[in-house]
C-alpha cells in the first residue's frame, strides 16, 4: 500500500477531505457558469475581437480546476495535521525498548540519563527502579481500581516483573503503570504512552525473555501497527530466548486488530487485557470481561505451569489446551491460523471474548523469517546485553530514532509536519492563483 | 425640470398609453416649439409662458395691458407626416445583463417606448404619423403578421397605433431591400421617418434603406439604440455569446477580448457615423439603459440644437 492511500485508510478526516475533491471537479465538468451564456445582436464585433482561443480559455479552466484541486489537497492535509497532530509529529512514533540484560547491567546513572534526555522528547523509557519516576500506590486515578492489585503482586515472582495494566483502550488516554514487589509506577505522559509488558519466569534459566513492548498512541493506526508487533513478540517470545519467528503475514495484525474492532459492540467500553499469568483470572478481571472486556491469555503458559486443560473459576471458564486448538473445535473461533492449528482463536463469555493466543515455540517454524523490525532491534540489543557488560546509553540511543518501517503515513505526515509552514505558503499561492484564473463574475452596472 | 423615469420601472406598467403620456408630457410644454411657424397657422389660446419658450413667441401688447407674460397657442394644419419605422429583427432583443431579479428592456421594448411617446408628441402637435414594423416575417404572405399603420392624425389613430406597437413580435432578419418597396410609395408627402434599429447590419442594408428614405421630401432621423452592456463590454470570465439571428455561438475569455471589442465597437460606430453624415441623415444614438425620458429629452434639446 502507497504512503498516500495508507494515510488515507489511517485519517478518517483524509477521506472526507479528498472526497471534497470531487467538488472542484463536477464543477468543472458540470459547471453552468462555464462560457455563461449571452445574447447578443452581432457576433461581428465579437469576432473582431477574439484573441485568445476556445483551446486558451478551455486550458484556463483545467488550470483552474489544477488549483483548487491543489488547494483542497493542501488544506486537507493541514486541517488534519492540526486536528490530529499525533499522528503527524514524529516524536509520536519514537520509542526505546531496553531489555532486562541491560535493566540489570547499567548502572543507575545510566539508566537516569537515558531517562532524562528522553523524556524531553517524549520518550520514554520504562524500568522499574528509575527514582525519577513519581512513585504510585493505589492512586486515586489508577485505572485499575477495581483490579486486584495485591493479587497481580503476589503473581510477581520475576525478579523484574513488569505486570501490565489493562493494555489498550480503544480510543481512549492510557496511562502507564509498571509493577514490580515493592513498588508500582505509573507515567502519565503527555500524548503517548508506552507500555512495556513483561513476564519473567521465576526460573534463574528463563530470565532472558524477551519484553513485549506496546507502544501506542490513541491513534488508531499507530495500534493497529504495534498491536502486530505486540503478537510478534508474544508469540515468539516463549520460552527460549534464541529468535526464531513464527512468520505473521504482515498483515495479521492488522487483520487481528480489525477483528476485534468487529466484535467489540462499539456502545461498550472495552478494554483488552493481557493475562499472562498461570494463576487463575481473578474476580474484578472476569467481571469486566463479562461486561464486555477482551481477555488475551496465553494458553500456552497456563498449559505448561499448571498441566491442566480446563480452568473453571466462578462459572468463567477456560479451556486451556496444552497444544493448539484444532481447527474443528467448535468453542474457538479461529482468527489466525497456521496450516494445522489456530494459533489465535476466540471464544465467547458473556458479553467478552477470550482470546486465546498460544506462545508456545513450535520447532516446526524454526526456519522461518519473521520481518518485523522491532525484533531485529531487539536481537540486536540482546546481543549488546550478551556481549558487552556495559551497555552504554550510546547504545541503547540507537534505537531511539526507531522507525517502524511498515507504518508508511508516517513519512508522510511527519515530513509534513516538519515542512508545515511551507505547506500554509503553498496554499496562499495556490489561492492566488485560484483567484487569478477564476476571474469572479460581476457586473457592474455603473 | 424633467422627471427621469426608469426604464425598468416603466417595463411593470402595462399601461403603453399611460407610459407614453407620462413620458411625453413632460416635453410638451416650453420645449417642443413647432418648426412650422407662420403659414397655416390660426390662433387657439393664449397660455401663460413657461421657461423656455422662445421670447418671440410672448404676446407683449398683452403683456402691456395685463402686465404677465402670455404666449399665443395655435393650431396649425401640419402638411408632415411623422413615421416610425421599427426595425423588429432578432437581435432588437438584446438587453444587458439582469441586475438582480430585474430584466430590464430590451431593444425592441424601449423602442414600442420611444415610439408611443414620440407619436404622442406628435398627435399632440396635430401631426400626421404611422408605423412600419421592419423584419423578414413582416413581409411573407401572411397578412396577420403584418404591422403597418398608415398615415393619419388624432386620438383614435394614435389608439390604434399603439394597439398595434404592442403586438409587433420581432422577426429573425431585417428584410430585403426589394420588399420594402410599398414602404417608399407611402412616403410620398413631406415626412420626418424616425428609424429605430440597433444598425447591425451584414451588408449595410439598414443603411442603404435609410438613404434611399432620406430625399427633399422627407428628412430621416436614425435612432441607433445601445445597451450599456455592449457599451462598456463589463462581462467577465468565460462567455459564450449567441447572435440572436443566426444563433451561432462563440467562446471567448471576457477579459481579454475587452480592449478589441471596445476597439472594434468604436470603428463599428464611426463607420456608421460617417455613412449617416454622408447620406445627410441625422441621427442620435440613445442608450436603452438610461431612462427613457432623459434620453429622449435629451434628443429633443439636441433636435432643438440643429434646427435653429
Amino acid at each position: 500500500m502507497s504512503a498516500v492511500s495508507q494515510f488515507i485508510v489511517s485519517n478518517p478526516l483524509a477521506s472526507i477531505g479528498f472526497i471534497s475533491l470531487l467538488v472542484p471537479i463536477l464543477i468543472h465538468l458540470f459547471n453552468p457558469n462555464r462560457g455563461k451564456t449571452v445574447l447578443i445582436g452581432n457576433l461581428q464585433l465579437i469576432k473582431k475581437a477574439i484573441n485568445k482561443t476556445v483551446t486558451e480559455v478551455k486550458l484556463r479552466q483545467w488550470l483552474l480546476l489544477a488549483t483548487r484541486l491543489t488547494f483542497l489537497s493542501i488544506l486537507t492535509l493541514i486541517i488534519i495535521e492540526l486536528i490530529f497532530p499525533k499522528t503527524s509529529s514524529e516524536e509520536q512514533n519514537q520509542a526505546v525498548f531496553v531489555t532486562p540484560a541491560w535493566l540489570q547491567q547499567a548502572s543507575e546513572q545510566e539508566k537516569e540519563k537515558v531517562l532524562s534526555t528522553h523524556l524531553e522528547q517524549a520518550i520514554h523509557l520504562m524500568t522499574p527502579g528509575f527514582k525519577s519516576i513519581t512513585q504510585l500506590s493505589k492512586q486515586k486515578d489508577f485505572p485499575l481500581d477495581n483490579y486486584s492489585l495485591d493479587s497481580l503482586l503476589s503473581e510477581a515472582s520475576a525478579k523484574h516483573l513488569l505486570a501490565a495494566k489493562n493494555t489498550i483502550y480503544f480510543n481512549q488516554r492510557t496511562d502507564f503503570l509498571a509493577l514490580n514487589r515493592n513498588s508500582s509506577f505509573a507515567i502519565n505522559t503527555k500524548e503517548t504512552s508506552i507500555e512495556w509488558v513483561q513476564l519473567e519466569e521465576s526460573s534463574p534459566n528463563n530470565n532472558q525473555a524477551i519484553p513485549i513492548s506496546v507502544f501506542y498512541s490513541s491513534d488508531r493506526a499507530a495500534d493497529y501497527k504495534l498491536l502486530h508487533l505486540a503478537f510478534d513478540s508474544l508469540i515468539t517470545t516463549r520460552p527460549q530466548l534464541s529468535i526464531r519467528y513464527l512468520p505473521l503475514p504482515e498483515s495479521s495484525g492488522d487483520q487481528l486488530f480489525r477483528q476485534l474492532d468487529n466484535r467489540v459492540p462499539e456502545d461498550t467500553t472495552s478494554e483488552v487485557f493481557f493475562w499472562l499469568s498461570s494463576k487463575p483470572v481473578p474476580e474484578a478481571l472476569q467481571q469486566k470481561i463479562r461486561k464486555g472486556s477482551l481477555l488475551f491469555n496465553d494458553s500456552n503458559l497456563v498449559a505448561l505451569n499448571n498441566k491442566q486443560t480446563h480452568v473453571s473459576v466462578q462459572g468463567l471458564d477456560f479451556n486451556i489446551y496444552h497444544q493448539l486448538p484444532k481447527r474443528n473445535n467448535k468453542d474457538f473461533i479461529p482468527i489466525w491460523s497456521s496450516p494445522d492449528n489456530s494459533v489465535i482463536s476466540f471464544q465467547p463469555l458473556g458479553k467478552g471474548r477470550l482470546y486465546q493466543f498460544h506462545s508456545r515455540f513450535n520447532p516446526d517454524w524454526n526456519n522461518l523469517k519473521q520481518g518485523a523490525v522491532l525484533l531485529e532491534l531487539l536481537e540486536k540489543l540482546l546481543a549488546l546485553a550478551n556481549t558487552n557488560n556495559n551497555v552504554t546509553v550510546s547504545d541503547t540511543e540507537l534505537l531511539v530514532n526507531w522507525n517502524d518501517k511498515p507504518i508508511d503515513d508516517k513519512d508522510l505526515s511527519s515530513s509534513f509536519a516538519t515542512h508545515r509552514n511551507l505547506f500554509v505558503l503553498l496554499l496562499m499561492i495556490v489561492w492566488l492563483l485560484e483567484r487569478v484564473l477564476s476571474e469572479s463574475r460581476v457586473y457592474n452596472h455603473d | 425640470m424633467h422627471r427621469l423615469i426608469d426604464p425598468k420601472t416603466i417595463a411593470r406598467i402595462k399601461d403603453l398609453p399611460l407610459v407614453a403620456k407620462t413620458i411625453a408630457e413632460g416635453f410638451l410644454i416650453g420645449h417642443q416649439a413647432s418648426t412650422q411657424r407662420g403659414v397655416g397657422l390660426e390662433f387657439s389660446q393664449y397660455r401663460a409662458y413657461q421657461e423656455g419658450d422662445e421670447l418671440n413667441r410672448i404676446d407683449w401688447k398683452l403683456f402691456a395691458r395685463s402686465d404677465r407674460y402670455y404666449v399665443r397657442e395655435a393650431e396649425r394644419e401640419s402638411e408632415i407626416d411623422v413615421w416610425f419605422l421599427l426595425d423588429s429583427s432578432a437581435s432588437m432583443l438584446q438587453h444587458s445583463e439582469p441586475n438582480g431579479d430585474v430584466r430590464g428592456l430590451n431593444k425592441l421594448e424601449y423602442a414600442k417606448h420611444l415610439i408611443a411617446s414620440l407619436s404622442y408628441i406628435a398627435n399632440k402637435q396635430g401631426d400626421s404619423f404611422g408605423l412600419v414594423s421592419l423584419n423578414d416575417k413582416q413581409f411573407d404572405q401572411s397578412p396577420k403578421t403584418k404591422t403597418f399603420v398608415p398615415s393619419g392624425k388624432g386620438e383614435r389613430h394614435w389608439q390604434r397605433l399603439l394597439i398595434e406597437l404592442s403586438n409587433i413580435k420581432s422577426g429573425v432578419i431585417f428584410p430585403k431591400l426589394s420588399l420594402l418597396k410599398p414602404i417608399f410609395e407611402q412616403m410620398n408627402r413631406p415626412s420626418i421617418i424616425f428609424v429605430l434599429s440597433d444598425f447591425y447590419q451584414q451588408d449595410n442594408e439598414i443603411t442603404n434603406f435609410v438613404s434611399k428614405l432620406n430625399s427633399n421630401l422627407s428628412e430621416v432621423i436614425a435612432l441607433p439604440l445601445n445597451t450599456h452592456d455592449e457599451l462598456t463590454f463589463n462581462y467577465s470570465g468565460p462567455i459564450r455569446f449567441k447572435d440572436l439571428e443566426s444563433e451561432q455561438e462563440i467562446l471567448v475569455s471576457a477579459k481579454s477580448a475587452k480592449q478589441n471589442y471596445l476597439q472594434a465597437l468604436s470603428n463599428y460606430k464611426t463607420e456608421l457615423k460617417q455613412q449617416f453624415s454622408e447620406r445627410n441623415i441625422s441621427h442620435y444614438e440613445l442608450n436603452i439603459d438610461e431612462p427613457l425620458d432623459a434620453g429622449l429629452f435629451a434628443y429633443l434639446k439636441h433636435r432643438q440644437r440643429r434646427l435653429s
